[in-house]
């Protein structure tokens, strides 16, 4: 591995630590009436759709990649797509940006995002 | 370049032109009067972009007061008398939600009889909000043509009870209310809309024997003149559903296998069994999500918007800025072929919006993620096709559209399984995606593809 991407792996492993503490701590800067009860609420409607969405593509990964390493394929995939995840919210904890209906928007073309990098990568290898 | 060649590719530039001014500018025609009409259908916005209604309903912190005399015999007060408690009367002050009512528990029971009265009538966009210490529910919904009648479903209490047509008295109760369904029966002539209410084992049993005493009844009576007459001597039921009064009858005109079947509509047309069927349904959806253990108050606001004009506007800098650094990136790697794919570029979002505009999808914050997300992908694929073009790839397009292809596969799978979300914001994020995956192939088919084969005929 490359020795920036090592750098910029240790970095956002630092952002993501950092970031989750401060959550955990202070929690995230709700604005214009927004609650961490209607933020939970909203993930309990996504969770169907993202699992099955999530469960579809690992499993395209499994059958497609199999010669990599069904394992390693798998274990790429989902740190990939949580650690995007992770390092968003992080940062979100961090700078203390205010947290509104734009929250979901964000989060959805991180995951997004991901599938994209992670398909690239992927497949560039292959 | 031949020049039919160069014909076609002026052509092609003059389309993605005139869809791009269609979709962000509009196309009018002069109405009757001199003034602009829109040809072409508004986008749908969500309703954070717009005005909502907030309904607060509220428990009920008042009291009824019963006023007894000696006997303890409830009294009907008038108005100027006095019923005082050293003229033998005891006023009784109960409150409307008694605290064993006013639970953690039977909140949510509300808020989630709420929810499925909105689900069920097919309302995706709403938010609902529970303020668990006071039991303070806060439903927001579009201010739009639609609010009064959402307004009056969330508000509506679904209850199915039968009174005596003479004492008034409440013969049969909701308790025993188990399932409301639709059910239709097709005659020689016409067909029916039937309302089917099944009731639980004590139902049953009360229906059974309600069905023996609320029955039509004759008797031979002698009259003055001597002559015998049929007097009719039945007893009826007034049969109350959701809070209206459908009328006064005989059981065993509504009772069957200890079942009770309202009609609806009876007719050989099929708009009015529609309706009949429409009606039906809202009736069977609010009888089936339940009665609220807890009584409340509504009162509604209207809110203007959700998100600011700032937010928005520093929303769309954030997202411009990320996409002209994009842009400069493939005029300076590209030259020449990369200002022509920009061009093609803005001319996708164009053709997307349009798309958008004539399906009627709604978009929501969540659409917007999905068109943004659906321009990225569009810039993948104008990058690769231009890479394969510098190195001069044999059948460039095609590897191109493969390789793209295999990259983004995971993403359709996405769009297509939001697509089949109720709620506004994650299906209108599904088909937003959706279409724009499917313009992407059928945009650069038609419009890019030839133009950037000639480039790369022209080049060598």
């Amino acid at each position: 591995m490359k020795t920036i991407q090592k750098i910029l792996i240790v970095v956002s492993l630092i952002v993501i630590i950092v970031g989750l503490l401060i959550l955990w701590k202070n929690g995230l800067n709700y604005i214009d009436g927004y609650s961490k009860k209607m933020l939970l609420k909203t993930i309990n409607e996504y969770t169907l759709y993202v699992g099955i969405s999530t469960a579809i593509i690992l499993l395209y990964y499994a059958i497609r990649y199999f010669k990599k390493g069904i394992i390693k394929v798998l274990a790429t995939s989902v740190l990939g797509m949580l650690g995007s995840i992770l390092f968003t919210l992080s940062l979100m904890s961090i700078i203390q940006m205010p947290i509104n209906r734009l929250f979901f928007p964000i989060m959805l073309a991180t995951y997004v995002a991901s599938i994209i990098v992670l398909s690239a990568s992927f497949e560039e290898n292959t | 370049m031949k020049k039919y060649k160069k014909t076609l590719t002026v052509i092609i530039i003059l389309i993605v032109a005139i869809m791009m001014f269609a979709a962000f500018f509009g196309v009018y025609k002069k109405g009757e009067n001199g003034e602009k009409i829109g040809i072409l259908p508004n986008l749908k916005l969500g309703m954070e972009f717009g005005k909502t209604r907030v309904i607060t309903a509220t428990v009920n912190q008042e009291t009824t007061k019963t006023i007894y005399d000696s006997e303890g015999n409830i009294v009907t007060p008038k108005e100027g008398e006095e019923y005082t408690e050293e003229a033998g009367y005891k006023t009784v002050e109960t409150e409307i939600n008694p605290e064993n009512v006013k639970t953690i528990e039977n909140y949510r029971k509300t808020e989630k009889i709420i929810e499925n009265k909105l689900n069920k009538n097919g309302i995706s966009q709403y938010f609902i909000n529970i303020d668990e210490s006071t039991g303070t529910i806060e439903i927001e919904i579009p201010e739009d043509d639609k609010a009064d009648e959402i307004q009056s479903i969330i508000q509506a209490k679904g209850n199915f009870i039968l009174l005596d047509a003479e004492t008034f008295e409440l013969v049969f109760d909701n308790i025993y209310f188990e399932k409301a369904e639709v059910i239709s029966r097709q005659g020689d002539l016409e067909a029916g809309i039937f309302l089917q209410l099944s009731f639980n084992e004590e139902g049953t049993k009360r229906i059974q024997e309600l069905n023996k005493i609320y029955i039509e009844k004759t008797e031979e009576k002698t009259n003055e003149d001597g002559k015998t007459e049929t007097v009719d001597n039945s007893k009826t039921v007034w049969v109350v559903l959701n809070g209206s009064i459908l009328g006064t009858t005989v059981l065993p005109n509504i009772v069957y296998n200890d079942k009770i079947i309202l009609p609806f509509g009876i007719s050989s047309n099929s708009k009015e069994l529609e309706e009949a069927k429409e009606s039906a349904e809202q009736a069977a959806i609010l009888l089936n999500s339940g009665t609220s253990p807890v009584i409340y108050n509504y009162s509604n606001t209207t809110k203007n918007t959700n998100i600011s004009n700032q937010d928005l506007l520093l929303f769309g800098i954030s997202i411009g800025i990320v996409f002209f650094i994009a842009y400069i990136y493939l005029v300076i790697k590209f030259k020449a072929k990369g200002f022509i794919a920009v061009y093609f570029q803005i001319g996708f979002l164009g053709t997307l919006l349009l798309i958008l505009r004539i399906i009627g999808i709604t978009i929501t914050m969540e659409g917007i993620a999905g068109i943004i997300v659906a321009m990225v992908l569009e810039y993948i694929f104008t990058y690769i096709v231009l890479r394969n073009l510098d190195k001069q790839i044999e059948g460039m397009y095609k590897k191109a559209n493969l390789e793209f292809f295999l990259n983004t596969l995971p993403v359709y799978a996405i769009s297509i399984i939001f697509t089949f979300a109720t709620k506004a914001n994650i299906n209108s994020f599904g088909m937003s995606l959706f279409w724009g995956i499917v313009v992407i192939y059928a945009y650069n088919f038609i419009f890019t593809k030839f133009i950037f084969e000639n480039l790369s005929r022209g080049s060598k």
